[in-house]
């Protein structure tokens, strides 16, 4: 695990989304970015809990997110940013 | 150790005749991404039950095809895991010793479990076996999900799929199952819910015409990532055995994201990872089962391999347990 910035993360859910990563940014969420759907934040979630090895698996809260900026501050929250 | 002298001498399976696959979910559904969903969940195909067929009526054809290689009277204890019974009451298992005229000295009961129930079932079948109150067990899942789920639902509808499954419990000389492990956390049981129907609504379905299932995907996709790999290496731990000697992990073939992501986290090498949701769909409680049969038909699994199940999902609820596996008959 490597401690991300804020952009690192921001790369990590592209990816996750297969989309470029230039399509993602602070303001990215469900709302405006169309691939993140229910099938796209599963693949959201696989990736930041294979990033953080694991540790994200018990932040429940993850699972209601929708956007960059409610994981980002779930994750510092969490001291993992 | 709580490993018990019971083998699983015998699966016999039933689908409907119905199916569908991914070219019929985009006739109905142009916008969804099909592709994409069949990449996230591994599943193909579906098997359908057609309006006037229930959970019962697939659950009598699995164990028709058991009573050819068992003599009926043998049979002392019927368990149904079923969460479609065809009435409130009576037990539907009542019904299904009706169908197949079993003698009137057998136990009879359900288990109203969803995507644990094979793991539950299992673990009363084989205590009973081991406590002398029973000598052969018919542990019959059935489930016919697809009946909760609307044509557009694109968050059940390309996963779930009906069947049932009967599986044959008998006494063994070896200790051939356990130990178990289990777990349950009912503040996730509104994440997977058919909510109509029952007492909570008064019995009504308010404007639907019939109950519809309704799951929190990424609440119950948080829920397996946090659970079951605990829960499968408490069991490793728990038992006789390392990771090493485990020779077949078969999970409940929810989703294809799931088992991958449960396979990483547990670091379990692909051929001993076992898989077969692709043209069977998640059939809930038969999911293990199936994966059993079809593993055992394919000589993945053989006689004195070792073989850890684990099932989870609806309750929430989850278990898991190692098998010493027999030829089946």
């Amino acid at each position: 695990m490597s401690k991300l910035d804020e952009k690192s993360i921001a790369i990590l859910i592209a990816k996750a989304l297969k989309i470029e990563s230039n399509l993602i940014s602070i303001n990215s969420s469900a709302e405006n970015v169309e691939e993140w759907d229910s099938l796209g934040h599963l693949s959201i979630l696989q990736a930041l809990d294979q990033h953080f090895d694991g540790k994200v698996a018990n932040l429940k809260e993850l699972a209601s997110t929708n956007s960059v900026k409610d994981i980002l501050s779930l994750l510092k929250k969490n001291s993992l940013l | 150790m709580n490993n018990f002298n019971c083998s699983i001498k015998a699966i016999e399976s039933s689908f409907p005749k119905n199916f569908e696959t991914n070219s019929n979910l985009k006739s109905d559904n142009p916008q969804w991404n099909i592709e994409e969903i069949e990449r996230k969940t591994g599943i193909n195909k579906r098997w359908i039950s057609s309006s006037n067929e229930t959970a019962v009526d697939l659950a009598f054809k699995a164990c028709e095809k058991i009573l050819l290689k068992v003599d009926l009277n043998t049979i002392d204890t019927l368990i149904l895991v079923t969460q479609s019974p065809d009435y409130f009451l009576p037990t539907s298992a009542c019904i299904l010793h009706e169908k197949l005229s079993l003698n009137k000295n057998t136990k009879c009961f359900d288990i109203n479990l969803g995507c644990s129930g094979f793991v539950y079932g299992l673990s009363v079948a084989t205590s009973y076996i081991q406590t002398h109150l029973s000598n052969k067990v018919l542990l019959v899942c059935a489930e016919t999900y697809t009946k909760f789920i609307d044509k557009n639902d694109r968050t059940n509808r390309p996963i779930f799929s009906d069947a049932a499954t009967a599986t044959l419990i008998t006494r063994s000389k070896d200790a051939n199952i356990g130990p178990f492990l289990f777990g349950t956390n009912g503040k996730g049981y509104s994440n997977l819910i058919v909510k109509e129907g029952a007492a909570k609504s008064g019995y009504v379905c308010n404007d639907k015409t019939q109950p519809t299932l309704h799951m929190d995907g990424s609440d119950v996709f948080m829920f397996t990532m946090s659970e079951i790999p605990k829960n499968v290496d408490d069991l490793i731990a728990f038992s006789e055995f390392e990771k090493d000697n485990i020779d077949m992990f078969i999970f409940h073939q929810g989703s294809k994201i799931v088992l991958d992501t449960l396979q990483s986290k547990l670091s379990i090498p692909n051929e001993k990872f076992y898989s077969n949701l692709k043209l069977i769909g998640n059939t809930v409680s038969s999911t293990i089962p199936l994966a059993l049969k079809d593993a055992s038909d394919n000589l993945k699994i053989q006689a004195n391999h070792i073989i850890l199940i684990s099932g989870f999902g609806v309750g929430l609820s989850w278990g898991s347990c190692l098998i010493k596996w027999n030829d089946l008959i």
